[in-house]
């Protein structure tokens, strides 16, 4: 507009010529043609061109006649576009352009245009010819030349006033095509551009071409891309195009790209890729489907001849056509491409990603996809929850199975969670759940044998019929599923526990564990120990173990554990460990409780856990037992040996130092016993009680197991502690054998002494016998020697014991473990160790 | 059954506790009266087999052996609901039936006539069991048949059983109230002979301290011997309710005993109890905790045993071991150690390692108590000594006036002299040594030369 002011009005003609010529590429004919028709066509609006200021509504109602002679519609049409025209502030010389309107329609009405002209055609009208029009208008009168002005800026620059100006607009090209339609040759074909007119490639040409590239056949224009996937222009052909054919051309080869890329991404994954892979592309070979339909109905109007009805067929009405497959395509791409070389789970969760996407077009696209792709997953899964089945031939699912070894590794090692194939609309939990409450169902159907009906089925099953695969992932309906989910998992994962806890009597087990295994049940170990200590005590090779069957027996028989449950005393067995040279029975006798069956999924793994911690306390407890024992036999000895003073200093020793190891080993079992056994049997029974899977209970046995190793220093951080351990316990035992030898000596001295004092007292005379009196003085030498190197003994071992025991607290107290800090405390409660 | 005890009560003071102990022990282990076990008990929990055996018919019967010079209490016994429940052939009574005067030397000249007779139950009963622990022996110490037929006993039992465990539960004599046995300091004297070098276990019940704990801590003023007996059966049960109740630890007498005495003549058992209470008075202490009961057991006040407290002395305790019963969490027993270590509640030997020891025992399911946790203290300490100088003391008062002698001359153990007085006083004194010995930290190296 502003190029328009400064330009002088007397040069708008030699404007028009230069710009003919420019536009007609300095072609003398053709550019004396266009200003011809251009100067024509301006002067033939001036000449009816009388405009009166003020007769905006003469106008209006000539309009207004004009049109009710005409048809109702047209007349309520105008009424609407003028009420807009008047509200607008653009037009500022309103009655000018009604004026020019109106005239216009009057020449238009004498000569009749195609009637067929679409909006698609209008839109893109060369703004060339209205110039052109309007130029000759400015030569005869400027201030129609004003009103032009008007018209050409708002049609061009404002699109509200389009619709207003195009029913003129367009009536000014058919007027313009009927005036020289002997110049412009294949104005049927309502050209792009004026010039291709010119050229010999025809629109129909190309979009020949357009449609097979379509469908992935080169033409004469368009050729496959060297080494690529899409089309190209081709470079000979392509020199007969014009530069907006070309960018059409360009344009709707976009498509044949998308195109070719989905068919050859569903040739290549048709065959291998499982049945999520094949939702997929089935999915994607129906948008085929959809668009091959578009391609045809395409084909068909290109196909049809000029001239014939529906023949107006354009690369841009293409590109209109095919716009919504190409979006749909591109989204499409770019899901299989997030797809490619995955399978199953990891593909839903690619395609997942897509539903959060903020185009509207790439959701509804995605979840159309996601829909398609989780029927296969939903059946599966439905398989899985109702009845524990896996028909996965090509590894899609997120459960595997794994062939396991025993029936109790079922529960640990069948099934897992691939992780790679969660769908990321199924969190972590929930697949940990979907497989817990499938697993569930094998293990009650094939380890506890039970067939009989689940409970919570119905309401899984119903959900399975009703719903549809995107209730796995869509939110509002996900919200049943994850709910119905729950509920099937809890039932299901209670049924087992309740088989276990009932049926099977795990809670018994536990308690078994720990009254045989743990020694619990006190009296019936101190018995065991008692009855067995003369055998175990034998070398190893000489131990059979039926004896030790037969003396467990009888153990039994007489403690409380007759009361026991006889399948409980059925599974408790003596075991063996292979034993080397050297090895008396105490090495290698063990207990064992054969827990076999549906709980032994709990416990198999843990068998050697209990043994190791059987052996520790066994140990402990047998030391403890020796103690009493030597405790036991001082009493009686000082009782017997009342009259052998000299044996008094070295038991004194014996005493005192009987006493530091049975406090250390009181104050260690009670440390073992109560407050490792105790408290972790207790926080055990309250997981137990609290456990809502089976995997709880396993968890809670672990950790007890865990616990309790630690606590009776079995664990790795407490290696040099259980060693020092062994040597005191040791120490013990080598006391015993001190205190063992001492008895012997004692009692045959004692013996001696008696039937030396009868025979003396049996010669009535004082005669005494100078050899008996002599042989009984060198016993006494001998026994009093022996005292002395015992005495000797037990001294040293003493104080090694002492150094032992401050080793020992020593490394107690720097433990990081609390609790094993305050054992150190008690051990040496009145400081004795810390002082002395 | 391993692990069976043999209970022998003597005289009156013997048959009365044996008696409040064996109802007692009825009770926790659901038999009746007649020796029935009661519809609502179950097996399994608890080991009846220690002190009762069962006959052909179901009956459980105890382990008991009932001996007296006199008939009175026996025939009480006899004539209680608990008739039935006793071996009728367990029950002894002297044909002559006139007691022991309260003389030692009478009760222990008739225990040796009597020795036969006596021992054919003994052994019947000991060859009863499968693997007998031991002996508990009722008595007490300052009359005629519990201390002088009781000392015999006692000498017998070491002879003949010298590897089995014999444990007494020993009644001394009130010291606040004029006793009616002017003899009662021979007497005294002459059993804590035996009890030193016979017995492998003395729990010491201090009439002194009972009656003071009735009076003090129950608010009874005249205490009745049946009440006194209940406090003295609740003793008896609870220190052998780990024997009765299996768990861990410390399921026979001589687990139990073991780290208590560290030495055999230090054998002197003192107890403490806590929550006190008796029928008529509803639980005083409700919300008592585990560490309210141990430091409870640690207050003289609650001991069963009066010795002179003197702060200044070296006294100190040689070995605690407190059963404690009830809903107790094993890590407050800990907490609770660790408070009592702190505040220096508790004086230990200096010689050896010491602690209190804590056994967590079962409580019987029948017996319904107000208190959450109850706890018993056995506790080896020097100055139970103080009670044996102060037997001493009393001794040597009448034998400076040769008081009342004759009675025992009468009798063949001293008719040609007293020497058996003069042994036992030593026997005494020698223990009284060692126990203060024990307060030295020289103790281990004692008796070398």
């Amino acid at each position: 507009m502003d190029v328009a002011d400064s330009i002088d009005t007397k040069n708008i003609t030699e404007l028009i010529l230069k710009l003919c010529d420019v536009l007609s590429k300095h072609n003398p004919a053709i550019s004396e043609r266009l200003s011809h028709n251009a100067l024509m066509c301006l002067s033939c609006t001036s000449t009816v061109t009388t405009n009166s200021l003020n007769q905006e509504e003469y106008i209006v109602n000539c309009i207004r006649h004009l049109l009710s002679s005409q048809s109702k519609d047209k007349l309520d049409r105008f009424e609407i576009l003028y009420s807009k025209l008047k509200g607008s502030t653009i037009l500022k010389k309103r009655d000018l352009t009604l004026c020019f309107l109106y005239h216009l329609s009057q020449r238009l009405g004498k000569h009749p245009g195609h009637p067929s002209e679409s909006v698609l055609h209008c839109s893109t009208k060369d703004s060339g010819q209205i110039l052109t029009r309007t130029s000759s208008i400015a030569l005869s009168n400027t201030q129609s030349q004003e009103s032009v002005k008007h018209i050409f800026d708002s049609r061009d620059k404002r699109k509200s006033h389009h619709s207003t100006l195009h029913s003129n607009t367009h009536k000014i090209t058919s007027q313009t095509t009927t005036a020289s339609s002997a110049s412009w040759s294949k104005a049927d074909i309502p050209s792009s551009s004026r010039i291709s007119c010119l050229n010999v490639v025809t629109e129909q040409e190309l979009l020949q071409d357009v449609v097979f590239s379509f469908q992935g056949i080169e033409g004469k224009f368009l050729r496959r891309e060297p080494g690529g996937l899409g089309f190209a222009v081709d470079a000979k052909a392509g020199k007969l195009l014009t530069p907006s054919q070309r960018a059409l051309l360009e344009r709707l080869i976009g498509i044949s790209f998308l195109h070719n890329e989905l068919k050859r991404f569903c040739e290549e994954n048709e065959k291998q890729r499982g049945t999520i892979g094949q939702a997929l592309i089935a999915t994607l070979t129906d948008e085929l489907s959809a668009y091959y339909k578009t391609v045809a109905i395409l084909q068909a109007s290109a196909n049809k001849p000029p001239g014939q009805e529906n023949s107006d067929m354009t690369l841009k009405k293409a590109l209109y056509v095919m716009h919504e497959h190409q979006t749909r395509f591109e989204w499409l791409a770019y899901i299989a491409e997030q797809c490619r070389d995955k399978k199953g789970g990891a593909l839903t969760t690619a395609i997942h990603g897509f539903l959060q996407h903020g185009s509207k077009c790439a959701q509804e696209i995605s979840e159309r996809v996601l829909k398609a792709v989780c029927k296969p997953l939903y059946v599966m899964l439905s398989r899985w929850l109702l009845d524990g089945e896996i028909n996965d031939p090509y590894n899609e699912f997120f459960i595997e199975v794994k062939t396991v070894s025993t029936a109790e590794r079922l529960w640990h090692d069948k099934y897992h969670v691939r992780q790679h194939m969660v769908p990321s609309f199924i969190k972590m939990s929930q697949a940990k759940k979907i497989l817990a409450t499938g697993k569930s169902i094998n293990f009650l159907r094939q380890i506890c044998k039970d067939s009989g009906h689940l409970p919570g089925r119905e309401s899984l099953q119903k959900l399975f019929k009703t719903t549809l695969a995107d209730g796995l992932f869509a939110p509002e309906q996900s919200i049943e599923f994850h709910a119905t989910l729950e509920s099937v998992y809890k039932e299901t994962s209670l049924r087992v526990l309740e088989l276990l806890k009932n049926k099977y009597r795990l809670l018994e087990h536990l308690q078994s564990l720990r009254r045989y295994l743990l020694l619990g049940q006190g009296d019936f170990i101190r018995h065991l120990l008692d009855l067995l200590t003369p055998e175990l005590n034998k070398p190893a090779g000489q131990i059979y173990i039926h004896t030790l069957t037969a003396i467990l027996e009888s153990a039994i028989r007489v403690t409380n554990a007759q009361y026991e449950d006889e399948d409980t005393l059925k599974r408790l067995a003596v075991f063996f460990m292979s034993h080397s040279s050297g090895d008396t029975g105490w090495d290698v006798f063990g207990l064992v409780y054969i827990v076999d069956g549906p709980v032994g999924t709990i416990f198999q793994q843990t068998l050697s856990t209990y043994q190791s911690l059987f052996g520790a306390l066994w140990r402990a407890k047998r030391t403890e037992f020796a103690l009493a024992n030597m405790r036991r036999q001082q009493i009686t000895m000082s009782k017997l040996f009342k009259n052998i003073e000299e044996l008094r200093p070295v038991m004194h020793l014996i005493h005192i130092l009987t006493s530091k190891m049975i406090h250390f080993l009181n104050q260690t079992q009670y440390y073992f016993l109560f407050e490792v056994l105790e408290c972790s049997w207790a926080e055990m029974q309250n997981q137990v009680n609290k456990a809502e899977c089976l995997d709880d209970i396993i968890t809670a046995h672990t950790c007890f197991l865990t616990s309790v190793q630690r606590g009776v220093l079995l664990d790795e951080d407490s290696r040099q502690l259980f060693s020092h351990l062994i040597s005191i316990y040791n120490f013990v035992m080598n006391l015993e054998g001190h205190q063992g030898a001492l008895y012997q000596a004692a009692l045959e001295e004692h013996e001696a002494r008696r039937a030396y004092a009868a025979h003396r007292d049996a010669a009535d005379d004082f005669g005494t016998d100078n050899h008996l009196q002599k042989v009984n003085l060198e016993r006494k030498a001998t026994f009093r020697q022996f005292l002395g190197t015992t005495k000797l003994k037990v001294k040293t071992s003493a104080q090694t014991y002492d150094e032992i025991v401050k080793k020992f607290l020593g490394l107690l107290s720097k433990s990081m473990n609390m609790n094993l800090r305050l054992l150190c405390v008690r051990l040496t409660f009145n400081n004795f160790y810390t002082t002395a | 059954m391993p692990c069976e005890m043999i209970t022998l009560q003597l005289g009156q003071c013997g048959n009365q506790i044996g008696f409040e102990f064996w109802k007692r022990l009825c009770a926790e282990h659901g038999i009746n009266p007649e020796g029935i076990l009661e519809d609502f008990a179950t097996e399994g929990i608890d080991r009846k087999d220690v002190f009762f055996y069962q006959a052909d018919d179901e009956h459980y019967i105890p382990r008991a052996v009932l001996l007296d010079l006199e008939p009175r209490v026996i025939n009480t016994i006899l004539n209680s609901p608990y008739s039935k429940l006793y071996n009728q052939e367990n029950v002894f009574l002297s044909k002559n039936g006139g007691g022991a005067g309260n003389n030692w030397a009478s009760g222990y000249s008739q225990g040796e006539k009597l020795n036969e007779e006596i021992f054919d139950i003994i052994d019947r009963e000991a060859e009863g069991s499968d693997s007998l622990e031991g002996f508990v022996l009722c008595h007490s110490i300052a009359g005629g048949t519990g201390s002088g037929m009781g000392s015999n006993i006692l000498e017998k039992l070491s002879d003949r059983f010298p590897k089995k465990l014999v444990q007494t539960y020993s009644v001394f004599p009130n010291l606040d109230e004029i006793s009616d046995v002017v003899v009662q300091p021979y007497n005294s004297l002459l059993t804590l002979k035996r009890l030193t070098e016979s017995a492998d276990s003395v729990v010491v019940l201090d009439n002194t301290a009972l009656n003071r704990i009735a009076a003090d801590r129950l608010k009874i003023q005249n205490p009745t011997f049946t009440q006194i007996n209940s406090l003295v059966s609740t003793i008896m049960s609870v220190s052998t309710t780990t024997l009765r109740y299996p768990s861990y630890m410390n399921n026979d007498l001589m687990g139990l005993l073991a780290p208590l005495i560290p030495t055999p003549r230090l054998h002197f058992l003192m107890t403490g109890y806590t929550p006190l209470s008796t029928d008529t008075d509803e639980a005083s202490v409700r919300k008592t905790t585990v560490l309210d009961v141990m430091r409870r057991l640690l207050q003289p006040k609650n001991m069963m045993v009066s010795t002179a407290q003197d702060r200044s002395s070296e006294h100190c305790f040689i070995s605690i071991l407190n059963i404690i019963q009830g809903e107790v969490d094993p890590t407050q027993v800990h907490k609770s150690l660790q408070r009592i270590r702190e505040r220096k509640l508790a004086q230990f030997i200096p010689w050896g390692p010491a602690s209190i020891q804590v056994a967590l025992s079962r409580k019987s399911p029948y017996i319904q108590s107000a208190h959450r946790v109850s706890g018993l203290m056995l506790a080896n300490h020097t100055n139970i000594s103080t009670l044996f100088d102060r037997a001493l003391t009393q001794y040597d008062k009448l034998r400076k006036r040769e008081a009342f002698l004759d009675q025992f001359r009468k009798e063949d153990m001293f008719k040609e002299n007293l020497s058996e007085l003069d042994s036992s006083r030593e026997v005494v004194q020698d223990l009284v040594d060692e126990y203060v010995a024990a307060t030295c930290e020289n103790y281990c190296t004692r008796e070398q030369t």
